[in-house]
């Protein structure tokens, strides 16, 4: 029995070894192409646990460096920046491109690396508690900037105090001259800016995108155009109904895409906008109140119950979790729920590639709040070794047409081509350098325009951002930590009700009962806490 | 046939009708089982557009590859990543077994003093751990392990659970007397652990080693942590960015949008490509199922045989 054993042992050997060595064989090959990247890696993993080994070091470090860049001769430096989306192929001849052109200005390099999207959200926390080595980091509102600015993750920009000084103002002058201040004030935290924000749309309006083709084949154009109020829409999609019946839905809507979200309803709920208590946006009363003490709301209520009644919207509203995206793209629906900005419809036709089809009407009033002014910022790390490096390259991003161009379009000819002088379309390598996040690096109307959207684009962002209502709690992100536990039991009262009620799918009536479970659950003491800490932020300021 | 059929009938034999029915109802559950793994495969070489109109089907009205595409348009990284996933894989599985048989092997011994203390490490692991920023911080402050190899094995090499399944394997089926027997013999501890512990201890051995397996192929997390560049990622990793991006992608037109715009030849076959995933997932590792499958067999008829 012994050897009966030994010899399936000394077969199954082989084939482990067979099996290992081809493998390390893959890997052997796959490595070789990238012996420079491999290479690098240790090196700056070393750098990384040098600075890191007594945590809080990272701001005594820092201390030496800007007086060695307040001189005129900088030493060269390598910068490295991290954004949230798909890694790229074309780094490296990116990386030297803009090498070239970066050190006769500031005497930096570039090094720049990804994190999914996705996965930034599980990761980021890890490289801030890991004090890996950064530079310039991508940073965002719904991508925990709250958290990671509480974990002492990035640099307060604006903090005089801070032994690198008030780095916004010594080296950020082209930002503050180019940059809204609304966007600045908004997305402070404490009174300091963790994050320069991206120059981009500053407004937020709700709205509807609709499907032209069947609009026309209907004869509904007109009517559509003179859309004001979202009443106005129920004759429009009545007719969509009786004229084409079951094969296309008038409205589709899901948990999350309604009339109350993307501020229709005008409601900032001061930061997470599953637990109750709000300001209204449009107004300039700094009053909490419940969504329930809103007549707007309980009409808006009322309002897509009868939609759902007379079948305009879809039956399984309350629960599909097809994406509106997706959704459209089947071809079987007539409207959605959307955010707007100018050309919205543009790019979602783009999207859902029916380009051209698609058009959109806003529905309200524009407003800012807190979390238009930080979707999108650019942060310096606490473990950087030169934030004042950091900043410049940061304020060449929201200066320099050539270097923000180059960093998120590609290189002239390869990734793109030139159609006029800010005109641009895809390159014959455009696949190997997209990143696609132009909104989040830097300063968009330095942005080219593609062929397909509107050439006077950034024009008409300039228009929208213009004359925006500031919400009055804007720049105010509640902290939850105080009332934790009642906030937690009022997010899950919520999941019971609020998909239901805000596709229409059950009773307006229900919405007391809501109210009444919220009531007995800790309501009063959320809207207390959060007027509480409303207050003092409007009294700090 | 004919002469099969008049066989004279053993005492193991079963009448025709029971045999046909167990034979139907075997037949019945294989196909519910095996038809959700053909869906997925079918799916995943069906056109997008379809399976959003039609749905699922076995039958799509069109096919396509786009999935496949979209996954493998980076078809070097895949193949290396596929590399990766089974280097980690077989070497992680073979030294965690033998880590994990020597640590097993000592406190199974009831003549080995400290096995108490030693027991007792082991399971403290089990109950408590340092938690994850700590752990993460270890790998990659104190040891440099991010971005190698190395750190998507270790941590896995010793299970505290695996070793508690050996010892166990260890104590009740490998007989004091042979262990004695040898000593009298003259084999050394090293000796009796080789040719003796070991080879009784297949079925256990092989167990615990399709389980380390499937623990290191299906693994994506520990990449997740340690693995910054695009380059030393496995397989599983690979495909849940590449999932995670899809979502990301589906439910967020401006980025969709943005990334269309510069790359006008970028597809998104979102559910399509799930289903790719899952089968570019599951790939080798079902050939690694019937490679153990003999030694649980022969555990089983072992054992049987002693009674």
């Amino acid at each position: 029995m012994f050897r009966k054993g030994s010899k399936r042992v000394k077969s199954s050997t082989m084939l482990l070894s067979v099996i290992l060595l081809t493998s390390m064989g893959l890997t052997a090959c796959g490595g070789n192409n990238n012996n420079s990247e491999g290479s690098s890696s240790p090196s700056s993993s070393a750098k990384a646990s040098e600075s890191a080994s007594p945590s809080p070091s990272a701001s005594d470090s820092a201390s030496p460096s800007p007086s060695e860049s307040a001189s005129p001769e900088l030493k060269p430096y390598e910068l490295k920046v991290l954004w949230e989306g798909p890694a790229q192929k074309d780094f490296p001849a990116i990386e030297a491109e803009i090498n070239k052109y970066l050190q006769p200005k500031i005497n930096a390099t570039v090094k720049l690396s990804t994190l999914d999207w996705g996965v930034y959200t599980d990761k980021m926390p890890l490289l801030i508690a890991g004090r890996t080595d950064m530079d310039v980091v991508f940073t965002a509102q719904w991508n925990g900037h709250a958290n990671n600015v509480a974990k002492g993750g990035y640099l307060a920009l604006n903090n005089p105090d801070l032994p690198v000084g008030n780095l916004l103002e010594k080296y950020g002058k082209d930002i503050t001259a180019s940059l809204d201040p609304t966007f600045l004030e908004g997305a402070k935290i404490k009174g300091f800016n963790y994050g320069i924000p991206t120059n981009k749309e500053l407004a937020a309006q709700g709205g509807v995108l609709y499907r032209t083709d069947i609009a026309e084949e209907l004869g509904l154009t007109e009517a559509l155009n003179n859309v004001k109020t979202v009443a106005d829409l129920e004759p429009i999609l009545k007719t969509v109904k009786e004229k084409k019946g079951s094969s296309i839905i008038p409205l589709f809507m899901k948990d999350g895409e309604t009339f109350n979200t993307h501020y229709m309803i005008q409601h900032d709920y001061l930061g997470d906008a599953t637990i109750d208590g709000l300001v209204r946006k449009d107004g300039d009363d700094p009053k909490v109140i419940s969504k329930f003490e809103d007549p707007d709301y309980m009409a808006q209520l009322d309002l897509t119950r009868k939609f759902f009644q007379e079948g305009l919207i879809n039956k399984d509203a309350a629960t599909t979790t097809l994406g509106t995206q997706d959704a459209m793209k089947k071809g079987n629906v007539f409207m959605i729920t959307s955010s707007m900005k100018p050309g919205k419809d543009a790019e979602f036709g783009n999207a859902i590639n029916m380009p051209g089809k698609i058009k959109q009407i806003d529905l309200g009033p524009r407003t800012v709040s807190t979390g238009e002014t930080a979707g999108a910022m650019l942060a310096i790390s606490t473990t950087s070794k030169d934030p004042a490096r950091a900043m410049m390259f940061i304020n060449l991003l929201h200066s320099d047409k050539y270097l923000n161009n180059l960093l998120n379009f590609g290189i002239e000819g390869k990734h793109y081509v030139k159609v006029s002088d800010n005109v641009i379309k895809a390159g014959p390598n455009a696949a190997d350098y997209n990143p696609g996040v132009a909104w989040e690096l830097g300063n968009q109307f330095l942005n080219y325009t593609f062929e397909t959207e509107a050439p006077d684009k950034w024009d008409q962002f300039k228009k929208f951002n213009e004359g925006a209502h500031k919400s009055p709690a804007l720049g105010f992100t509640f902290d939850v930590e105080p009332v934790k536990s009642q906030a937690a039991v009022l997010i899950n009262i919520a999941k019971q009700y609020q998909a239901a009620l805000e596709t229409g799918s059950i009773d307006p009536k229900k919405a007391q009962e809501w109210y009444d479970k919220e009531k007995k659950n800790g309501l009063a003491d959320v809207i207390a806490e959060k007027q509480k800490q409303l207050d003092a932020f409007l009294a700090s300021k | 046939m004919a002469a099969a059929n008049q066989r004279v009938k053993s005492v193991m034999d079963i009448s025709t009708p029971a045999n046909t029915a167990i034979n139907v109802f075997f037949w019945i559950y294989s196909a519910i089982c095996i038809i959700p793994l053909v869906l997925v495969l079918v799916v995943s070489f069906t056109d997008e557009k379809t399976v959003l109109l039609h749905g699922y089907s076995l039958f799509p009205h069109k096919l396509s590859l786009s999935a496949y595409d979209f996954l493998l348009n980076d078809w070097l990284n895949v193949v290396r990543s596929y590399g990766i996933s089974i280097l980690v894989t077989v070497v992680g599985t073979i030294v965690s077994l033998l880590v994990m048989a020597m640590f097993a092997y000592p406190i199974s011994r009831r003549d080995f003093k400290h096995r108490g203390l030693f027991s007792f490490l082991m399971v403290f692991t089990i109950l408590y751990n340092a938690g994850l920023v700590p752990f993460y911080m270890m790998y990659t402050q104190y040891l440099h392990l991010q971005n190698s190899i190395l750190a998507l094995m270790i941590p896995y090499i010793v299970q505290a659970f695996f070793v508690l399944v050996l010892r166990t394997f260890f104590t009740n089926s490998v007989p004091v007397e042979l262990i004695e027997s040898a000593k009298i013999d003259g084999a050394g501890e090293w000796r009796i652990f080789a040719q003796i512990v070991l080879p009784l201890s297949l079925p256990v051995l092989a167990s615990v080693g399709l389980l380390c397996t499937l623990n290191y192929w299906n693994d994506w997390w520990l990449s997740m942590l340690f693995i910054n560049d695009n380059v030393h990622i496995n397989i599983q990793y690979r495909m849940y960015k590449a999932l995670q991006d899809l979502q990301f992608l589906s439910s967020n037109s401006t980025a969709y949008a943005a990334i269309l715009a510069q790359n006008p030849n970028f597809q998104l076959p979102s559910e399509t490509v799930r289903m790719a995933m899952a089968v570019v997932g599951i790939g080798p590792i079902v050939f690694a199922y019937p490679f153990f499958q003999r030694y649980f067999v022969q555990g089983l008829t072992v054992g049987a045989v002693k009674g």
